[in-house]
């Protein structure tokens, strides 16, 4: 099992690599792309199954050492949170791959070897157990999807491929300044040098040195998320970048920025954290509600989906900086829904701009009477992303309010949810606003009277991403069994010093 | 027996699943059949409900099944789990029921639309939705249900979309009903912090009684109470979040039978009985806030009744008002009552519905009442089970509303609230003028239609007559002692304590009642018939806009959404974003000033090179 | 006479100096090519002197790592020298400044 990590880790790399002996044919290069990514999807499937939920900590680790003097080692491993996004990585792969390049036709060994590349570095991310390995990761991510948006991308491409990449590598490098500072805090304290992420979570450190590198950080995640005020790289990425690169942007990228928040703030920095808490959790209601206005006010169909995951990610957000076990355990939910919903509304609008190259809501109208299927789709997409209850989207956001408003790190936890909570109305409003527009009505035969249907290609794509959208609805079970104890474990420390914190409130100042 | 409750429930789901998909894979074929089965099992789930009805009837107990837990997290957890007990068995009855009448209706009525199996799928989805709702064992998953049968209403009001009013109409009455189920999460997230539980049952146990009582302050369980009503508000369309349904009668008139009228919109006074334990314990005041607002309601929208032009539209009010009624029982703690005129109410403004939507169906879709007249001659059966509607709606002695509405008005007075009961009195009084005003003008009198119109028009089939034949029996005699769900369910609900009873005849009340309803209706009958159109004066237009409480609020919606993405628009734009591309084009001004420095010349780079060593020894050897 | 380190460290010195002023005041690519390498190799007498003085090996050790890449680079450097010459029939190392900083 550990080596069906490591395989279906590095297969994706291995394979673009081997793409450049084969011969130049469109078809046969998007088969074998589809053909790795399958693989690894059903190797993320197996890993997912063999999970065992009951032990805490990682599973089908690999430990070897690799730089010794300076104590890195490459070690990889995956806990409850890993598990979930490392899965949902792999099958995103899988939808990206499926849909049909725009822009690449004549440069489609590049494109999908950008797209196997850039998943070798998310699985990569989630399952680096070693701080080092998981920086390595972090940026060489950026490289990929810096290709998809600035080679594959739109008519602004060059603008926003650079905002996104100068945007999120300045946050990394402040937060490599504050893995610099932990790492030498750890010689410091244990007199030898290591950055095993378990090992650097012993660190005891003063709280006003907490709360600096606690933000040094929270800047690169919040960048990566994006909280407001750091989220306009957000919908100029997603306008421009192809419809794959989008569906990975949305669905797994802004993940990165949430999960290294559950995988280093809260455990590293527990004390900053419940300092921080609110002013973090007023930052994910000021994304919520800001993110939904701004998507209620767009034309395009891409920048107003751009903007709702602004507003859903601040749920996020304000699930993890709750600090209480039940609304963490929803924010990691959420994220597995955002993923798979707004990976298929990118997947469904990209589908209609193939054929009308425009993205524009005026432009369309009554179309549901042209291309049901499409539309069922659609529908059914929305629902879960707007939390309808029964699927996917309703649980993470239910879980969030339960925890939040119960949320003992809080003060008035409830106050935050009564906040958060028009952003639900909001969330329907844009949504609708943008079915009816698109949808409903009379249809205008000369502009929309060409539509066609879902293809097999198309449907192949949004398989997956639908049936999850019922399966984890209905059944949320299966992803909150596997991260039930690692998120008790990483809010361990936190609930920890939160007791100590109130306990005797001066003893651990500086 | 307990597995009888889930194939009860998932019946409608599984035929709505499969019409739905049928419908989308070979059309033509699907629309004849797919009417006939979603009726058959909406009829299987009926006699369900039936058998296990009984065994639950003559006992207390309460039949559960559990499916096991749907979501579990930590000490987090909802269990799937369904319970069937009295209230929820007399809900199901009127759901399955009535909703297996409109079904059979609707084959009728959609006869000749192209896409009835999808309306049918829609139907089927809603029934089971409405079925979760109602045996829901804790709030999340009723919530489910709520949500559920919200946006079944969403598709059914939009089911004729290429009309933009329409569409539009729908997506007002979700987001609507949104605005009262972000109110109702709050307030299950506020009962779960303070109660470590979302479950009717553990919610009404003694140990979670006491430990609130203990632990809680009373305004917070207050405002728990509020919140939770705040989302029957929307719900069940209490002013002023009722401004939704009026528009909801876009979609197709069984629809508006079925779920605007006897089912989803009595929701909200289900979950007030579902909780009368929590409200009666802890939350007294927000009752007072309930009955408040359903008096209001009540009133007001008996008014904008009688202004009304569109015969839909005046029966939208009138439920909005009786809706008003129910809301006013369950505030002043006759949780029975209200539950009796939930149903007595779903008989009768189902039948007046179906009634409606026959005569519309007859005049070729005409629902302005103005242009109708004299049909009494023209469409019999109609006319004469409309006035068994309204027999029951007015009250007319010994039918089903009656009794019904008798009971709310004797209960406002033992419970020592005689403003609410003038209130109800005149808004009953309103009732009579309005349904007076609508019979007369729509069947009694001349015809105002050209020969050439008249002689188009034609019975509805028996599909259609049946079904309000059975609902107007039921009108008849729903109310009657033996049917009366009132007795067998006084003793399900617990007893608000009363400060100053008025204690009067209740024989003597109904009957006085009786007697200037009687007047009223003669009254009524003589004015309107002699009065062809109503003056437009002033105020009569303000009672028709609904003292403009619709276009304010609706326009008040717009501009804060339209103000609120405008401004973060500009903010994002001009100042966010604009600080972000400043600092970017800074740093290239900077790297712009270095590269002057930059010539390309070995000479000046060694020369730096040096310099900078000389400055590197210079330190060392100062140090 | 003996030969001292101070005598080895001062002729490693002038001929750095050597080396830096043929940088500084030559144009050609090839003297300032032969100046680097006589930079390179007072850097190397340094080493051995140092080395030879203390008796530490690793003087010996750099000094051979030294060589090894200067032989390398010497390649690499000559190579394009005669590239450049063909190109631009100069040798001059203004005429081949493309920077416009």
């Amino acid at each position: 099992m550990n080596e069906l990590l490591l395989v279906s880790i590095f297969f994706p790399l291995l394979g673009s690599l081997a793409l450049y002996i084969l011969p130049n044919q469109g078809v046969l290069i998007r088969r074998v792309g589809i053909g790795i990514a399958l693989v690894v999807a059903v190797l993320s499937t197996l890993l997912f199954i063999a999970y065992d939920a009951a032990v805490s900590g990682f599973q089908f680790v690999t430990d070897v050492a690799w730089i010794q003097d300076w104590g890195i080692r490459f070690s990889m491993g995956l806990d409850g949170l890993s598990l979930v996004l490392f899965a949902l990585t792999a099958w995103l792969s899988v939808s990206a791959m499926l849909i049909k390049p725009d822009n690449a036709q004549d440069r489609i060994k590049e494109y999908v070897a950008s797209i196997l590349v850039l998943e070798t570095t998310m699985l990569g991310t989630f399952a680096a157990m070693d701080a080092f390995l998981f920086y390595l990761f972090w940026e060489a991510m950026l490289l990929p999807m810096f290709v998809m948006i600035g080679v594959f991308g739109g008519t602004r491409r060059i603008y926003a491929t650079l905002k996104f990449f100068l945007y999120t590598f300045f946050g990394s490098i402040l937060m490599l300044v504050g893995l610099i500072s932990i790492y030498l805090l750890y010689h410091q304290q244990f007199d030898v040098y290591s950055t095993s992420i378990e090992q650097l979570y012993q660190i005891v450190t003063p709280l006003k040195l907490q709360i600096w590198l606690c933000l040094s950080f929270l800047l690169a995640f919040a960048i990566k998320v994006p909280i407001f005020p750091f989220h306009t790289w957000l919908p100029d990425a997603h306008v421009e970048a192809p419809t794959a690169g989008s569906v990975i942007l949305a669905g797994v990228l802004l993940k990165m920025g949430t999960y290294g928040m559950l995988r280093f703030v809260l455990p590293l920095f527990p004390l900053a954290a419940t300092v921080l808490a609110p002013w973090m959790c007023g930052l994910g209601i000021i994304g919520i509600l800001y993110g939904a206005f701004l998507a209620w006010g767009q034309t395009d169909m891409k920048k107003m989906i751009a903007y709702s995951s602004v507003s859903h990610m601040g749920f996020i957000v304000l699930g993890i900086f709750s600090l209480d076990h039940t609304a963490m355990g929803g924010a990691v939910f959420q994220m597995i829904a955002h993923g798979l919903t707004t990976g298929a509304l990118f997947l469904l609008i990209g589908y209609i701009y193939q054929q009308r190259h425009t993205r524009l809501l005026e432009e369309y109208g009554g179309i549901a009477a042209k291309v049901p299927y499409f539309t069922v789709m659609f529908f059914i997409v929305l629902l879960g992303s707007i939390g309808l209850p029964g699927l996917c989207g309703f649980v993470g956001e239910f879980l969030i309010f339960m925890g939040s408003a119960k949320s003992e790190s809080l003060a008035h936890g409830w106050k935050y949810v009564a906040l958060a909570v028009p952003g639900v109305v909001l969330g329907a409003g844009y949504m609708l606003k943008l079915f009816e527009k698109v949808f409903l009505g009379e249809l205008d035969a000369s502009k929309n009277g060409n539509l066609v249907d879902l293809d097999r290609s198309a449907w192949a794509s949004l398989l997956i991403p639908i049936l999850f959208i019922f399966v984890l609805g209905i059944s949320p079970n299966m992803v909150l069994s596997k991260v039930d104890h690692s998120i008790a474990k990483l809010g361990e420390k936190v609930r920890h010093y939160k007791i100590i914190r109130t306990a005797s409130h001066t003893e651990l100042g500086d | 027996m307990e597995k009888m409750i889930l194939l009860a429930v998932f019946l409608p789901f599984l035929s709505s699943a499969l019409i739905g998909l049928w419908q989308l894979v070979c059309k033509e074929k699907a629309q004849n059949v797919a009417g006939y089965i979603a009726c058959a099992s909406i009829l299987v789930s009926f006699v369900c409900f039936a058998m296990l009805s009984n065994e639950v009837w003559s006992s207390m107990s309460t039949l559960r099944f559990e499916l096991g837990s749907w979501i579990s997290l930590g000490d987090f957890s909802v269990p799937a789990a369904l319970s069937f007990d009295k209230l929820s068995a007399t809900l199901a009855l009127v759901v399955s029921g009535i909703g297996f009448l409109i079904h059979v209706y609707s084959l009728g009525y959609m006869s000749h639309d192209e896409n009835r199996a999808k309306y049918f799928s829609y139907l089927n989805l809603f029934c089971g939705f409405m079925l979760v709702l109602i045996q829901a064992s804790s709030l999340p998953l009723l919530f489910v249900g709520w949500e559920g049968v919200g946006v079944c209403s969403f598709l059914l009001i939009g089911f004729w979309y290429t009309d933009k009013e329409k569409a539009f109409a729908g997506r007002k009455a979700f987001i609507v009903n949104r605005i009262g189920d972000a109110a109702l999460i709050v307030g299950m997230a506020l009962l779960y912090w303070v109660a470590k539980t979302l479950d009717f049952s553990v919610l009404q146990q003694a140990d979670t009684i006491t430990s609130l009582t203990q632990l809680s302050s009373p305004l917070l369980l207050e405002c728990i109470g509020i919140l939770i009503f705040v989302g029957c508000m929307g719900k069940s369309a209490q002013f002023p979040l009722y401004v939704w349904l009026p528009d909801a009668m876009a979609g197709p008139t069984p629809v508006s039978a079925l779920i605007h009228a006897a089912t989803m919109v009595t929701a909200g006074v289900y979950v007030l009985a579902r909780m009368s334990g929590f409200y009666v314990e802890f939350a007294p005041h927000a009752l007072s806030l309930v009955a408040f607002v359903g008096a209001t309601t009540a009133f007001f929208a008996a008014t904008i009744a009688v202004f009304q032009k569109d015969i839909k539209k005046v029966l939208a009010f009138s439920t909005v008002s009786q809706l008003g009624y129910m809301m006013l029982a369950m505030g002043v703690g006759a949780f029975s009552v209200g539950v009796f005129h939930l149903v007595t109410h779903a008989y009768f403004k189902a039948l007046l519905f179906l009634g409606s939507g026959s005569v519309i169906h007859a005049l070729s879709g005409e629902q302005n009442i103005h242009n109708m007249g004299g049909l009494k001659t023209y469409i019999v059966g109609t006319t004469v089970l409309f006035f068994i509607g309204f027999g029951a709606i007015i009250g007319f002695p010994l039918m089903s509303g009656w009794f019904s509405k008798d009971l709310i008005l004797h209960s406002l007075l033992e419970t020592g609230h005689p403003m609410y009961f003038i209130v109800a009195l005149i808004s009953a009084f309103l009732t009579t003028i309005y349904m007076t005003r609508l019979c007369t003008v729509v069947f009694l009198g001349t015809p105002r239609r050209s020969p050439d119109q008249l002689r188009t028009i034609h019975e509805s089939p028996k599909v259609m007559l049946v079904p309000m034949g059975v609902l107007a029996l039921l009108s008849i005699v729903g109310g009657m002692p033996f049917l009366s769900v009132e007795h067998s369910l006084a003793n399900f609900f617990p007893t608000l304590e009363v400060e100053h009873g008025i204690h009067v005849n209740e024989h003597l009340l109904g009957w006085s009642v009786t007697f200037v309803v009687l007047i009223l209706v003669g009254l009524s009958i003589k004015v309107f018939s002699k009065k062809r159109i109503m003056a437009q004066s002033g105020l009569a237009s303000f009672f028709a806009q609904e003292y403009y409480i619709n276009r304010v609020s609706v326009g008040l919606g717009s501009v804060l959404m339209r103000v609120g993405s405008s401004v973060s628009q500009w903010f994002d734009v001009d100042i966010v974003d604009r600080i972000v591309n400043f600092v970017g084009r800074e740093l290239t001004l900077l790297s712009k000033m270095q590269s002057k420095n930059r010539s390309g010349k070995p000479q000046t780079y060694a020369a730096m090179i040096v310099f900078g060593l000389l400055i590197l020894l210079f330190c060392v050897a100062g140090v | 006479m003996i030969v001292s380190l101070t005598h080895m460290m001062t002729l490693s010195f002038v001929l750095f100096l050597i080396g830096l002023a043929g940088i500084f005041i030559r144009r050609d690519v090839l003297t300032v090519f032969l100046c680097v390498e006589i930079i390179l190799n007072a850097a190397n007498l340094a080493f051995v002197a140092v080395a030879n003085a203390f008796g530490d090996e690793f003087g010996h050790v750099a000094v051979v790592t030294i060589i090894a890449i200067a032989a390398a680079e010497a390649a690499i450097g000559l190579s394009m020298v005669i590239k450049l010459h063909s190109d631009k029939k100069s040798m001059n190392l203004s005429s081949l400044n493309e920077l416009r900083g």
